[in-house]
């Protein structure tokens, strides 16, 4: 069986768009229950600085793989059988 | 959190001032912290060490992409799971006024309850400092029992906890002589 390893990018892809949803949900509720202090601001800049980081240095790591190199787990699956 | 946000929590009445906004010790948090660096340097430690033992473990064509993503993942997981924890730490709160407590607790990220005593239902108020951390530094519970249909309230890793208990003892005795004079007064 044979399928580019671009097929990892389709559960990585959903990860993020979790990841998203958690870091909204935590920043909404820091917004809103928290009211606009030190702290608050704090807490949202360092998160937001950080994850931008990380996206970054991720994007920057992921553009230098070959996504289109075919990946190999069964290699006789298509072989005649006698 | 500033006046304007508790006012619109406690919808607070004429003659109530208040006496205590509480948050859990600051210290407390510092442990998660030290777990999230734990977190954050293990994966760099265990590639060093199987980058040493296999050399060609990560280099080849298909490792190199799946570690990729996987550490991506893992930096972005850690990261959110630490914000979280910051937020339920954080929206932890118990005000204390002359007339009433009011207990705000954030349960995770999807549940967030807020209840409330009057002071004079309080039938019985522990502090309890338990562990050398909180030895040192002075922090703990504080426990109150009541009458009323919460049975009891806990303060949980605040700052000073016996003088909160003889604050909030002298808080429900002014409360109940108020409310006696008020019948008394009918």
């Amino acid at each position: 069986m044979i399928f580019p390893i671009a097929f990892f990018l389709i559960p990585y892809a959903i990860f993020i768009l979790l990841f998203f949803f958690f870091a909204l949900m935590s920043l909404s509720h820091l917004v809103k229950y928290s009211a606009t202090n030190m702290a608050t601001f704090i807490a949202t800049f360092t998160f937001l600085a950080v994850a931008t980081l990380i996206c970054y240095a991720s994007y920057n790591m992921i553009m230098t793989v070959d996504w289109s190199y075919p990946v190999v787990i069964i290699a006789n699956f298509n072989a005649p059988t006698f | 959190m500033n006046l304007l946000r508790i006012q619109k929590i406690i919808n607070k009445k004429s003659y109530e001032n208040k006496i205590y906004v509480l948050r859990r010790y600051p210290l407390v948090f510092v442990r998660f912290i030290f777990f999230f660096i734990l977190l954050a340097v293990l994966p760099y430690a265990l590639y060093y060490v199987f980058d040493y033992m296999y050399p060609l473990l990560f280099s080849g064509p298909v490792a190199k992409p799946l570690l990729i993503l996987c550490s991506s993942a893992y930096y972005l997981a850690i990261w959110v799971f630490f914000l979280s924890s910051f937020v339920d730490y954080y929206l932890d709160i118990w005000i204390v006024t002359n007339d009433r407590i009011i207990n705000i607790e954030q349960l995770g990220l999807f549940a967030r309850s807020i209840s409330e005593l009057d002071l004079y239902q309080i039938q019985d108020v522990t502090s309890e400092i338990k562990g050398i951390f909180p030895t040192f530094f002075n922090y703990g519970y504080v426990l109150i029992q009541t009458a009323g249909e919460v049975s009891h309230f806990n303060f949980e890793q605040v700052r000073d906890p016996h003088t909160i208990r003889k604050t909030i003892l002298d808080l429900v005795d002014e409360d109940r002589k108020y409310h006696l004079k008020n019948i008394k007064g009918i």
